[in-house]
């Protein structure tokens, strides 16, 4: 009797170190379906085609793009969001690179702080790419098969992914949604979102801007038409901005934020969108 | 056998009282257990803030229902971002961090006279910092979450714009006190002097001093500065003066390292002084009863 019980609690507590160390989307989370995450991989093992996207990039990305037919992806970084390329992450520029379907990097370039200014929350231009996907949208038109700019004047993106003024009640569009978020949560300034491929829904990140607080970051994902909230994932660890849609999953993927200096990576994370997942 | 006993509690010994002592050591700087139980420097108590650093200029406003404001370096997931600390200074409790739609510089605030405005100015060296090119943003006091971009005449902000401000050739640094009867100018790049309202000199209270914090006026007539001390102590000093006539009223001189990180700040009824300082990434909040 003596000995069915210790070898209980010896299981108990096993299972017990196995879910702390794992985290909730470690081997053990996923088991127990904590969180609402899927997945944790790192950004070179990025998986946006069905098979695995091994860029050779690592860093915490401030914005991630993929392109409309899913064959290149773009990454913003600056000197919160750190890259790892030749000569280094260079402080006073916004770097930008894009990956093909195979992870091959295509091109990376910087964009001088002097031109495109970062706002308060460190941002300097919206990533994104033309609806053919022949153009990557920073600041100024890169031709995304070469990387040359084609465009010099500052040109507005048309990507669906934008931010929103962080309040009670926000507007994607005209429908007002209102966030659900625990009293005390102040979120960063502006919201980042990512809108479904098919246009319908939206996920919302909010990130705690600061202080004390066991939940540090929120998404919620809303039916745009109706509002009515589909998913909410409430996360424990810290995330960087960036937020994705899994173009063949119905998921979204963010990063978490690691260390931001030279040589830090970042893991991503998939968390479900709805109940498909 | 009895020899290594003997050693060991002899080990034992050495560190319990190397233990001892650096406790009494500890204990016995500014604001440490035993300064405050023996009530040597009138410290009452210590609050941290971790994750928050404060700067020279960072000048806690009053938000007037006992809370203060400070504009502040915080940890964020991007790094050390600028924002605002809401936070009761008496007890410690934070009332939030707010992020601030403001690029570089520490910001200086101003509460409206009804109490109901934050007004968030750029600081006197780096102006256009606003996202829109402006000097200034405005906030509802209770709710810091929503700017809107003002206009300021001027850099040298002192004061809630149409509220009474000392006269321009009294320098950036001079503040209307004493419900307008006195004027403190001066501190850093002139001597601190104490004028009636018609600009007479009442008293020179201190040398210019560059490294000195901007004085601090409480609702009960004391002024109160924080300074670097004698180099042979290490460690920084306040000075008290009364605001009708300059008399100084006494100084707190601060234990080796005891280093001011902001300027001092009273409490709304002028009973408590309170004191930033840093320590590792964190705030630390020395409070002291007025003299």
């Amino acid at each position: 009797m003596t000995r069915a019980l210790l070898l209980v609690a010896l299981l108990l507590g096993a299972g017990g170190a196995g879910f702390a160390l794992s985290g909730p989307c470690g081997w053990a989370g996923q088991v127990a379906g904590g969180g609402g995450c899927l997945a944790a991989f790192a950004l070179r093992d990025l998986v946006v085609t069905g098979g695995a996207l091994a860029t050779d990039a690592q860093g915490r990305p401030e914005q991630l793009r993929l392109s409309p037919d899913g064959t290149a992806m773009a990454i913003s970084c600056n000197a919160l969001y750190t890259c790892d390329l030749p000569g280094g992450n260079k402080p006073r520029q916004t770097r930008v690179m894009l990956f093909d379907r195979d992870g091959e990097r295509r091109w990376f370039v910087g964009i001088e702080h002097r031109h495109a200014p970062p706002d308060a929350d460190g941002r300097a231009f919206d990533l994104g790419f033309s609806p053919s996907g022949n153009v990557v949208f920073a600041h100024v038109a890169f031709d995304a098969a070469s990387g040359q700019v084609i465009l010099t004047r500052q040109h507005p993106s048309p990507d669906p992914n934008a931010r929103l003024p962080a309040g009670a009640e926000i507007r994607p569009g005209a429908t007002r949604l209102a966030l659900d978020l625990p009293d005390g949560f102040i979120p960063f300034l502006r919201l980042d979102s990512a809108r479904s491929p098919d246009g319908d829904r939206i996920a919302i990140l909010a990130r705690r801007f600061s202080g004390p607080g066991k939940l540090r970051a929120a998404i919620r994902i809303h039916d745009i038409a109706s509002g009515r909230l589909l998913a909410a994932h409430d996360i424990d660890r810290e995330l960087a901005p960036a937020i994705l849609w899994h173009p063949q999953r119905d998921a979204v993927i963010v990063a978490l934020a690691g260390t931001p200096a030279a040589g830090a990576d970042s893991e991503l994370r998939l968390y479900a969108a709805g109940a498909g997942e | 056998m009895r020899r290594g006993r003997l050693i060991a509690a002899a080990v034992a010994a050495l560190a319990l009282v190397g233990a001892a002592g650096l406790a009494a050591w500890q204990g016995s700087r500014t604001c440490g257990w035993i300064d405050r139980a023996l009530g040597r420097s009138g410290c009452l108590g210590t609050v941290v803030y971790q994750g928050v650093v404060p700067s020279r200029n960072s000048i806690a406003q009053a938000l007037g229902d006992g809370r203060a404001v400070m504009a502040v370096e915080m940890r964020t997931p991007d790094g050390w971002r600028p924002g605002l600390l809401v936070f009761d200074p008496e007890t410690g409790a934070e009332g939030g961090r707010y992020p601030l739609p403001l690029r570089g510089g520490v910001a200086r605030l101003f509460l409206s006279p009804d109490g109901t405005r934050l007004l968030i100015a750029c600081g006197v060296i780096r102006q256009s910092c606003t996202e829109s090119g402006g000097d200034a943003v405005v906030a509802q006091r209770d709710d810091l979450r929503v700017f809107a971009d003002v206009p300021v005449e001027g850099r040298s902000l002192t004061a809630y714009p149409g509220t009474p401000t000392p006269p321009e050739e009294y320098s950036f640094e001079a503040v209307v006190a004493a419900r307008g009867s006195r004027i403190l100018a001066g501190g850093s790049t002139r001597p601190l002097v104490l004028l009636d309202a018609d600009g007479s000199r009442i008293a020179e209270l201190a040398k210019r001093d560059m490294s000195a914090f901007p004085a601090a006026v409480s609702a009960s007539g004391i002024i109160a500065r924080g300074e670097p001390g004698a180099p042979e102590r290490g460690g920084d000093r306040l000075r008290f003066w009364d605001v009708q006539d300059g008399a100084e009223l006494g100084r707190i001189e601060g234990s080796a390292g005891w280093r001011l990180r902001a300027p001092p700040f009273w409490s709304e009824d002028g009973a408590s002084l309170f004191v930033p300082r840093g320590q590792r990434g964190a705030m630390l909040l020395d409070r002291f009863r007025a003299p």
